[in-house]
């Protein structure tokens, strides 16, 4: 007899960062929602770097934050240190980047979730998805079945697997099958995948080996220290006390090298055992010396994995030689002489679909009301699984209340990004946001975040009220800042032009205007505030609003006609029913690739590789012909 | 992915053949404006009545005078494409329309794509179905036409040049994208010094390659052929001859043309573009020196040469001085004013071109007629297709792969001064990306993961 333990509205499968931005974005927009995990000791589990954040990344939790997720919010709480990564580099690439007490993440995110009205969280291993056809006999999902042949029935379900589809460790010549961070893999569940006509793809990354603080020599190391001014990731939290816990820079050297060169052999990479695609920018330590032989060392962070434990994580090491070759070219590198290991690095291989199978909402296009969010889409890192995971989340609610998907475009936020590049061009290799995928990332900067996405969260019912109102009421602080700055005129006086000479400005003989000012290379808002009495106090968050509106205005304008452009094209809708085979004068190969793909937009069909312009310019044109025909045929019906 | 905008596009819309008239059409919500930066007539185009001529001229923006026009202004919805709509019929040749063509262009009209004004015409609602089928198979087929050009392009030395070019800033991009993803320090100034450098090279190449537009303008419309020879031994006669016009003035005057004179002929099928030179003498005249370096440097790029001599005066040492320089072009040697000497003369005459050159000289007398045939048999027989060396290969060939290349130069030029100003690299790279893909646009190349790649070859990164 099946025992039927519950009927929900929303399933989600797997508690890492997707599952749990899912899940909890389902109940808060009213779903009645479980999510599954196989340990409930791991949920929100960081298995490879103990940070969140960096380049690009920190946009993506600045974002999930801006529209109502939780991430930043618990990272702000396990946050041990912090760091604005490109500060030289430009408003666009600022980067906020923090090291993270695992445990404590962990903890907190594992309490928000029990406190989530609406939302129940059950331990155990889901090895079949259920299907059924609705009343359109299109293919639907019905529920699931746990390990121990338990059935809940769900409406939708969102798959935020991870890495633990039939994954398998391999160090060195051991390979087993095993999830991340010592679990259990989840072996069952691809094989019904496949069987239901979804496409899944084997892809491999890897994790250095964990190492006792008390055997490192400190004596020689660099200390990396956080910045002097913590910034949280969340734009409800103004500022942010912590005690910061330093990490530390090494570096190998030829010795190391020469160890990892003379067990190449025993590396599954070149070997032939590991056959997923591993990711270009994680390579592995082995990785980075058969391809850079010129490099004589490479960076070594030793970062720690939290406030109340010995172990140090080696950033750079990663690396899936066996045990004894990890532990032999560890100890070449200086402070790290006398070392233990109290994990070994490994590489881990796992299964996950093909993007393309998904809309832009991230529910899969011949399945309905089945969602996929995380690492199971194709990419790494947790900040990429959290930003889908909170969209899946939406999209699913946003489906049971019967209102349109939320799709972020590309000119609005990174999440629109990373999502467009997965469904639109697939993945070879685990995906990783980087800031030079935004074709418009002076817009897209971390600092306005809000300034995108809140609005957009109030209205998909994630943002409250309350901090609706915050927001407009700063959004009016900057605009009525920005017109001040710009009918402000200063004049010339001593007071002025010494100010300037002190930054090597050149000094003023008649009045100029305050925005000139800001606008000079060497200057900026913050700087002139001792010459501009009629400046009131601000919030730092709005002064960094007018500082950058009005210095890299040109540019912003630059960026915002690429992006109205852009717009252009991305608002002529596909009809999803179109059969590409009608379209007369398009090429064979632009054919099939755009009926796999199935894009929504003209704007996402010329995104597509292998669909060039001409093909977009046939495929216009037949849109509007089919646009016109029923009138047409109408009309003449009608003589 | 300019096809769909709404901008205001332009197209010369008759045949590039050495036709009397040319009509070049601008249409978009720009056409009047555009066509008043240009158009200089009674009225501005703005205040002119719709479906109504009016005579002007067409300046550049240096206010220079480039021809005089007859000018058409419609008003839209009545119009082909059923948006605003300017003609301007031109009577100047070739070179003078695409001149009035690259004005409107500079004064912001963009050059239209295939099929682009049919299928404005369609998408505005001004042509039925049955018409959209026609127009799906005119794009689909100049693609196919397009894409063998460029295929051909691939392979030709512009689109290498300027790949070269591409890929330098490409990896500057790279460099800088690498810095900014994967290294948590500061850009070291000495990095930033190289990047200038490199960039710097790479904005002359651009120049360079951009320059070749004028030059390769008289490759672009057909054979470049050039007269040449003493003073007064019939160089405009000959140009007359082959124009059918008194194009150049005829005296008897040693020295009067003293600047490179240029018009089209077409001779037996082959579209030629003719130059009357400066004749070539030893002179203390400054004027007339300066023109004869002009004779000197047109004939260096020459596809032919028509060296013309007098039957009547000896070869001297400035005939000898030009076969010294040139000895390795194709030429064409005259013997003229046949009519003037007798055929013993001129039979010693053409022996001892032949001797000193190695070339038999085709004899004629230009006045009388005597000659001509066999001189335009030569012709032909040298301007088969196949039978000249086209040099300049390496040359631009038409005005929206020259307006792509200044965008292009423009945007090196802004990352240039960015680098140099401290801007942050981030706003250069906005610069930089765009060159990247202006060029692209050129060799038929997209970027957008290009510059990701090249991170990952070029630098070793990851923690």
């Amino acid at each position: 007899m099946t025992y039927i333990a519950g009927e929900y509205d929303v399933i989600v499968i797997g508690a890492g960062h997707a599952g749990c931005e899912a899940a909890l974005a389902a109940a808060r927009m009213g779903c009645s929602t479980v999510v599954f995990v196989m340990n409930m000791d791991r949920i929100a589990n960081l298995p490879c770097n103990p940070s969140i954040g960096g380049t690009g990344k920190g946009h993506l939790v600045r974002e999930i934050d801006a529209l109502g997720g939780q991430m930043a919010k618990t990272a702000d709480k396990a946050m041990i240190q912090c760091k604005m990564l490109n500060t030289s580099k430009g408003p666009a690439v600022y980067s906020l980047r923090s090291q993270i007490d695992r445990d404590k993440y962990r903890q907190e995110m594992k309490l928000v979730l029990e406190k989530q009205e609406n939302l129940d969280i059950r331990q155990h291993e889901i090895v079949e998805i259920l299907f059924d056809t609705d009343e359109n006999q299109e293919k639907c999902v019905k529920g699931v079945v746990t390990n121990l042949g338990t059935v809940y029935y769900g409406k939708c379900i969102v798959v935020c697997t991870g890495t633990y589809l039939r994954s398998r460790i391999i160090i060195g010549d051991t390979v087993y099958d095993g999830g991340p961070d010592g679990e259990f893999p989840a072996a069952r569940l691809s094989a019904c995948l496949v069987k239901n006509g979804l496409k899944l793809l084997r892809f491999k990354t890897g994790t250095p080996a964990r190492v006792n603080k008390r055997t490192i020599d400190f004596s020689e190391l660099t200390e990396q220290p956080g910045d002097d001014r913590v910034v949280p990731f969340s734009f409800e939290n103004e500022e942010l006390e912590i005690d910061q816990i330093s990490c530390w820079l090494t570096h190998t050297n030829e010795k190391t090298h020469q160890i990892i060169r003379e067990n190449l052999h025993r590396s599954p990479l070149y070997s032939g055992v590991i056959e997923g695609k591993g990711p270009r920018y994680c390579p592995s330590i082995e990785d980075k010396i058969v391809k850079f032989p010129d490099k004589d060392r490479h960076h070594i962070f030793i970062e720690p994995m939290g406030r109340n434990t010995y172990e140090m994580y080696l950033a750079g090491m990663s690396s899936s030689l066996p045990e004894d070759v990890q532990v032999r070219m560890a100890r070449t590198v200086k402070g790290l002489e006398n070392v233990k290991f109290t994990r070994c690095g490994y590489a881990i291989e796992y299964d996950c679909f093909d993007p393309l199978q998904l809309k832009p909402s991230l529910e899969f296009k011949n399945v309905k009301g089945l969602f996929s969010a995380g690492q199971s889409n194709g990419t790494s890192g947790y900040e990429e699984a959290a930003a889908q995971g909170l969209i899946a989340g939406i999209n699913s609610a946003l489906k049971l209340q019967g209102r349109e998907p939320l799709v972020i475009d590309r000119s609005q936020g990174y999440i629109g990004v990373l999502i467009d590049d997965l469904v639109t061009k697939g993945v070879s290799e685990p995906y990783r946001m980087m800031t030079s995928r935004a074709e418009y990332r002076l817009l897209l900067r971390q600092d306005n975040a809000d300034m995108r996405l809140t609005e957009i969260g109030w209205k998909v019912g994630l943002v409250g009220d309350e901090r609706y109102q915050a927001f407009c009421h700063k959004k009016e602080m900057i605009a009525q800042e920005i017109a001040r700055v710009k009918k402000t005129t200063v004049p010339p006086s001593k007071e002025v032009n010494d100010l300037l000479i002190s930054y090597n400005s050149t000094p003023i003989s008649s009045g100029f205007k305050l925005e000139d000012l800001i606008k000079r290379p060497e200057l900026d808002y913050f700087k002139l505030e001792p010459i501009d009495p009629g400046r009131q106090q601000l919030p730092y968050a709005v002064q960094e609003q007018v500082s950058i509106a009005i210095k890299y205005e040109g540019y912003i304008v630059k960026q915002l006609m690429q992006a109205e452009q852009f717009k252009k094209l991305e608002n002529r809708k596909i009809p999803e029913n179109i059969d590409y085979g009608k379209v007369e004068g398009i090429r064979i190969e632009a054919r099939d690739i755009l009926s796999k793909v199935r894009p929504v937009s003209l704007g996402q069909a010329s995104r597509i590789s292998g669909v060039n312009p001409a093909d977009i310019a046939v495929l216009q044109i037949y849109l509007e012909q089919t646009r016109r025909r029923p009138k047409e045929e109408k009309s003449e019906q009608d003589d | 992915m300019q096809i769909f905008d709404r901008d205001t596009i332009a197209a010369i819309s008759t045949a590039v053949v050495n036709s009397g008239i040319s009509i070049i059409r601008i249409s978009g919500d720009d056409a009047f404006s555009i066509a008043d930066k240009i158009f200089r007539g009674k009225t501005k185009v703005k205040d002119m009545k719709s479906h109504t001529v009016a005579y002007g001229k067409i300046v550049s923006a240096e206010e220079e005078v480039i021809d005089e026009v007859l000018l058409i202004k419609m008003d839209g919805p009545k119009t082909y494409t059923r948006e605003d709509t300017v003609e301007i019929n031109c009577h100047g040749g070739v070179v003078v329309t695409n001149k009035v063509f690259h004005e409107t262009v500079k004064a912001g009209a963009r050059v239209a794509e295939p099929g682009e004004f049919t299928k404005r015409a369609f998408l505005n609602g001004r042509i039925d179905l049955s018409q959209a089928e026609a127009v799906m198979d005119l794009i689909s087929a100049q693609t196919d036409a397009a894409r063998r050009i460029a295929i051909s392009h691939i392979e030709g030395r512009l689109s290498r040049a300027v790949k070269e070019v591409k890929d330098r800033i490409a990896n500057v991009s790279a460099e800088i994208e690498y810095h900014i993803e994967f290294n948590d320090d500061d850009m070291e100034q000495s990095v930033i010094d190289r990047l200038i450098l490199t960039l710097e090279e790479c904005e002359s190449s651009i120049k360079r390659i951009m320059d070749t537009y004028d030059t390769g303008k008289v490759h672009r419309e057909g054979v470049n052929v050039l007269i040449a020879g003493r003073p007064n031994t019939g160089k405009s006669s000959l140009l007359n001859e082959l124009l059918g016009s008194d194009r150049a003035i005829v005296t008897d005057i040693p020295g009067t043309t003293r600047d490179i004179i240029q018009d089209y002929a077409n001779i037996k099928g082959v579209f030629v573009n003719l130059s009357d030179s400066a004749g070539i003498r030893d002179t203390q005249d400054i004027i007339e020196k300066i023109g004869i370096e002009k004779s000197y440097g047109a004939a260096e790029k020459a596809d032919l040469i028509l060296y013309m001599a007098d039957v009547r005066s000896e070869w001297n040492e400035d005939d000898k001085e030009f076969f010294e320089k040139f000895n390795d072009k194709k030429i064409l040697v005259i013997l003229n004013k046949i009519d003037l000497a007798s055929e013993e003369k001129v039979k010693e005459g053409s022996a001892v071109i032949e001797k000193e050159t190695g070339r038999k000289p085709v004899a004629v007398s230009l006045k009388s007629g005597q000659g001509i045939n066999l001189l335009y048999e030569k012709l032909e027989e040298l301007l088969l297709p196949g039978k000249l060396d086209t040099k300049n290969q390496t040359v631009v060939t038409n005005v929206r792969h020259k307006n792509i290349l200044e965008t292009a130069y423009q945007y090196v030029k802004d990352s240039i001064r960015g680098l140099k100003e401290n801007t942050p690299v981030d706003l250069v790279t906005i610069d930089l990306n765009g060159a990247v893909y202006r060029l692209g646009l050129l060799t038929g190349e997209t970027a957008s993961d290009d510059i990701i790649d090249r991170i990952f070859a070029n630098f070793c990164v990851g923690k």
